[in-house]
């Protein structure tokens, strides 16, 4: 799933650690989200949309159209 | 991606030095062992040698625990962040808890532990042996309920990954050793077998996350 959370905390001059710090999750996490090695959970996704003052669908794109797109 | 800072490299540094300095003593125990004649089965040799990784490993995040600062760089990657105190009680039961491993492995090979504690009844190792897991359980028991959905996510895939790698070959060896074309394994050789199985996995399971 694309995301746009590294262009966010850019824009805000967060590093990976105090985005982390305010979505209660480690470091580690934030960067697994933001190279798309982690597809946070709902509560986590929109936790992060709060965080930022925006709409998930803003944030994450999870492709729906896609050839491995889960729509039929 | 991990930046690298002067704390990180110092850990980096004092994690060669430790991990060389319990090297040392841990093969040596091997080659004394081998050199006096004595048996050291293939099962006994691998437990020695990932006790002695663990317990490198355990020093160093153990003693990294106690320097705030310096864990606090190596987990944000950012020099002037200092580890807040539940990072700080994290990185101290994790740290117990590959120590207990490390000691879990090394204990049934050589219960004197290298000569330092008197030799005692099978029954009473046994026991210190069962303890010691109970403690091992409840510390590991501590970190997941800490850890955040990423830790967990990478726990439950190094545990499915580690199911089915050790699932295969058990069961392929199990069908040999029935159909008799295979030697039979003890439960101990079983034991090392499915640790080493759970470590790979894990480090793969870590690398593939981008959390190492």
């Amino acid at each position: 799933m694309d995301n746009r959370l590294r262009v966010l905390r850019a824009e805000r001059g967060w590093s990976q650690a105090d985005l982390g710090e305010r979505i209660g999750v480690s470091r580690q996490a934030v960067n697994a989200i933001e190279t798309g090695k982690h597809d946070p959970s709902l509560l986590l996704a929109f936790r992060i949309a709060q965080v930022f003052g925006a709409r998930l669908e803003d944030i994450f794109d999870p492709k729906l159209n896609a050839s491995d797109g889960a729509s039929s | 991606m991990t930046t690298k800072t002067p704390s990180t490299l110092v850990f980096t540094i004092l994690s060669v030095i430790v991990g060389a300095v319990i090297g040392f003593f841990g093969f040596n125990y091997l080659f004394d062992t081998w050199e006096n004649g004595g048996i050291v089965s293939s099962s006994d040799t691998l437990a020695v040698v990932l006790a002695v990784l663990l317990a490198g490993q355990g020093v160093m995040v153990f003693g990294l625990s106690f320097a705030r600062r310096s864990l606090g760089a190596v987990i944000s990657g950012e020099e002037h962040r200092s580890a807040t105190p539940a990072q700080v009680a994290r990185y101290r039961v994790q740290g117990a808890v590959l120590l207990l491993a490390a000691l879990l492995l090394f204990l049934p090979v050589d219960p004197t532990l290298l000569g330092l504690i008197p030799a005692a009844p099978g029954e009473t190792v046994m026991v210190v042996v069962a303890l010691l897991i109970a403690l091992q359980s409840l510390f590991n028991l501590r970190l997941w309920l800490g850890s955040d959905e990423f830790d967990r996510q990478m726990i439950a895939n190094t545990s499915a990954v580690s199911f089915w790698a050790t699932q295969v070959p058990i069961f392929l060896w199990g069908a040999g050793e029935r159909i008799g074309v295979l030697p039979a394994l003890g439960t101990w050789d079983l034991a090392v077998a499915i640790m080493v199985i759970y470590l790979m996995a894990s480090s793969y399971i870590t690398m593939r996350h981008g959390a190492g």
